[in-house]
């Protein structure tokens, strides 16, 4: 609120062009210094856990039993743990972890479901808002933790069957030997893959090809549905390398079942105002079609509300995820995560004698989740001007 | 008035509908569990025989919706079934109820200190807006929110424990009650609470001092706060007759917020310092499968937060009496 008026002359002085609403945020954003240290400091993070494997000195799981629990050294930056592996490594694969986890659940579960169905519940509004809402409800009305960690102990074995039976059909080796030598069942998911994937590329070359003004989303909609399958499907082939991978699809599934709701809500309410406004109303009048005014009068006036939501929530994302490894029903070992670094050196006789253990992961949570906070409200306050 | 009313009822009657859905889905998630009772109970008989016969005995070999309605008989009657694997035989609620009085302990003085502090830095935030004071001690506990609870307790516990010496290292202690079924420390009369209720209150102290900040400054403005100090009343008499009493109202609504922090925080105090209460029944009961155990906490600790929130949402509409006057008052 301070802040304001020394805002506002800045902002007309600057370039003559006209700003756009995001070159406007974007600007906004610039000039709060501690977002920017902020969204560096969550850069690194998403940029080590991505490079993992490169930047990483040692292997996570190679065991060095002479060397074990050392203090930090030359060799080992941040010493080593009681199987004498290298903590800088663990640390730095515990990184890749928390990003797949939380990647993974915003784009299924607060983009996917909570942008889908907030929208829907808004925009056609009646019996289907009011099951949606009620599950949100019911959902929200639930203790967070609990049901994690009882779904997460419990289905684990299902989700071991369920990423096997993945492997075995849609692996990249699987859907090759399926072309060359088809049988059955095989077959039909061939060509149902095959014809998705023919739908997606003429969707989109349709819609390409109808020119500027009469491009209708009408086409877009199978060829985003298709391209999105086919990227599943080649983001899907690198988790079969990773040992232990069904713990990833079980983590990210729970927490995204249970971090849509406060989205949805908002976007819905976002949406119900929207749905009065003249220039949605003179769209309609028009005989603009219903995907027409989702995709271009709705989302770009909704965006700022999810881009919001999302960096509010990946804080708590990545702390659930790091909880429930702590308490043994997330990623397990050998798999590295933050929480089964803490889980380890987190009882009072390990901090006593090797401080170094607990200190170097609990420090990366506690800057990452700060950093998230920080960036998630001036986020808030630049795109949600209003709320001042 | 009447419509107070009729959305409580109307919350009231929702009530068991939510109830039952969770029940269902829990009960079904761990009936699709892996470790089956059965093959527990067996231990080393593990002929056909004797597994059929532990079947019939608990009415595993009947589809689970069956299952689901003779649960949810006895669970009419009170009995949440027995545990399998951490105490076998005994009964669940036997296991639960004490150790829910242990849990509530550092959880209520956690929930004491969050507010009285965040209040206290809340407003004295709001008094010195302008300054730099008030973004710092707002944003210093800031960073307190975002260090999750089982990254900030190890710390206090190096800290405070091993290089101090001051606390006790875990467990739990204070003097014996006679709670039923088993006895229970109540730890409020020993040292072994300050740990836990300090590292379950720092997380919620940021929200609640945001909260009273931003009210506080809201009423800071308001008419009356104007005419008391233009009468010439001492500002100390203003802020605490005058702003105080109005601007933490809305902090009943961050309540129910709180129960959640604290909550999910007890599994990890509970955890890391051995303390024998319900976050750390939940951590063993995972751990080794005792699936009727979680089951019975999930439900009793939805029951609690539906309860809880119904009972916030009316006691805000009945403190704050401008919300049923929205929109037609005209300032």
């Amino acid at each position: 609120m301070a802040e304001a008026p020394e805002e506002l002359p800045a902002e007309t002085l600057a370039d003559r062009a006209p700003a756009g609403p995001w070159r406007m945020a974007l600007r906004r954003l610039v000039r709060k210094k501690l977002a920017l240290v902020a969204l560096t400091a969550i850069a690194l993070f998403y940029f080590a856990g991505f490079c993992a494997p490169v930047l990483a000195p040692k292997d996570y799981r190679a065991q060095d039993l002479p060397n074990q629990l050392q203090a930090p050294s030359l060799e080992h930056p941040f010493g080593t743990d009681r199987l004498g592996r290298d903590l800088l490594s663990r640390v730095i694969w515990s990184a890749r972890t928390t990003t797949i986890v939380t990647v993974a659940t915003v784009l299924a579960g607060s983009l996917v479901l909570a942008v889908g169905l907030g929208m829907l519940s808004g925009y056609v509004g009646g019996k289907v808002d009011t099951v949606i809402m009620r599950a949100g409800e019911t959902f929200a009305s639930l203790p967070g933790l609990p049901m994690l960690i009882l779904i997460n102990a419990t289905m684990r074995p299902r989700a071991v069957q369920g990423v096997a039976w993945l492997e075995s059909h849609i692996s990249s080796d699987a859907l090759l030997t399926a072309v060359r030598e088809p049988s059955g069942g095989d077959f039909v998911f061939i060509v149902v893959l095959g014809l998705l994937v023919a739908a997606g590329i003429v969707g989109l070359g349709a819609w390409l090809l109808a020119g500027e003004g009469r491009r209708s989303g009408a086409w877009l909609l199978p060829a985003m549905l298709a391209s999105f399958i086919i990227l599943l499907l080649i983001a899907v082939q690198g988790i079969f390398d990773i040992p232990g991978s069904a713990d990833y699809f079980l983590i990210f599934g729970a927490l995204a079942l249970f971090s849509w709701v406060g989205g949805a809500r908002v976007i819905r309410s976002q949406v119900l105002a929207l749905r009065e406004t003249e220039y949605v109303l003179s769209a309609r009048a028009m005989g603009a079609s219903t995907w027409r005014i989702i995709t271009s009068h709705l989302l770009p006036n909704v965006s700022p509300i999810i881009i919001v939501g999302v960096s509010a929530s990946l804080g708590a994302i990545a702390g659930s995820e790091i909880a429930l490894s702590f308490l043994g029903v997330g990623v397990r070992d050998p798999a590295p995560s933050f929480g089964g670094l803490i889980f380890e050196a987190a009882n009072p006789r390990t901090i006593n004698k090797y401080p170094h253990l607990l200190l170097a992961p609990a420090l990366v949570v506690a800057m990452l989740i700060f950093a998230f906070n920080l960036l998630g409200d001036a986020l808030n306050d630049v795109l949600t001007p209003k709320a001042r | 008035m009447q419509g107070l009313l009729a959305y409580a009822i109307r919350r009231l009657l929702w009530m068991p509908f939510i109830l039952f859905i969770v029940s269902f889905l829990t009960f079904t998630i761990t009936r699709f569990g892996p470790g089956d009772p059965v093959t527990i109970l067996a231990g080393q008989h593990r002929d056909p025989v004797t597994i059929e016969r532990i079947k019939q005995e608990r009415g595993l070999d009947k589809p689970f919706y069956v299952q689901y309605g003779i649960y949810m008989k006895n669970l009419a009657k009170g009995d949440f079934g027995e545990s399998v694997t951490i105490y076998r035989g005994v009964d669940v609620l036997e296991i639960i109820w004490p150790r829910i009085l242990v849990s509530l302990q550092p959880g209520l003085i956690a929930l004491v200190i969050s507010f009285t502090v965040g209040t206290a830095v809340g407003i004295f935030a709001a008094m010195r807006q302008g300054t730099w004071v008030d973004p710092f001690s707002i944003s210093s506990f800031l960073l307190f929110q975002s260090i999750p609870v089982l990254v900030s307790l190890p710390f206090l516990v190096l800290i405070f424990v091993v290089k101090l010496g001051w606390l006790p290292a875990t467990g739990w202690g204070g003097p014996q009650v006679d709670v039923g079924p088993q006895d229970i420390s109540l730890g409020i009369f020993s040292r072994h609470i300050i740990l836990p209720a300090v590292a379950l209150s720092l997380p919620g102290i940021a929200g609640i001092a945001r909260l009273v900040r931003a009210t506080t400054l809201s009423v800071l403005g308001e008419d009356y706060v104007r005419t008391a100090r233009a009468k010439g009343l001492p500002e100390t008499t203003v802020i605490i007759r005058h702003v105080t009493r109005n601007s933490l109202l809305p902090l009943v609504t961050i309540i129910g917020l709180s129960l959640v922090t604290l909550l999910e925080g007890a599994f990890f105090t509970e955890t890391i310092l051995g303390i024998p209460g319900i976050g750390l029944l939940g951590f063993q009961a995972a751990s080794s499968q005792d699936y009727d155990v979680i089951l019975a906490l999930v439900l009793i600790l939805a029951t609690a937060f539906i309860l809880a929130n119904i009972a916030i949402d009316i006691a805000y509409t009945f403190i704050d009496p401008r919300i049923r006057y929205e929109g037609r008052g005209s300032r």
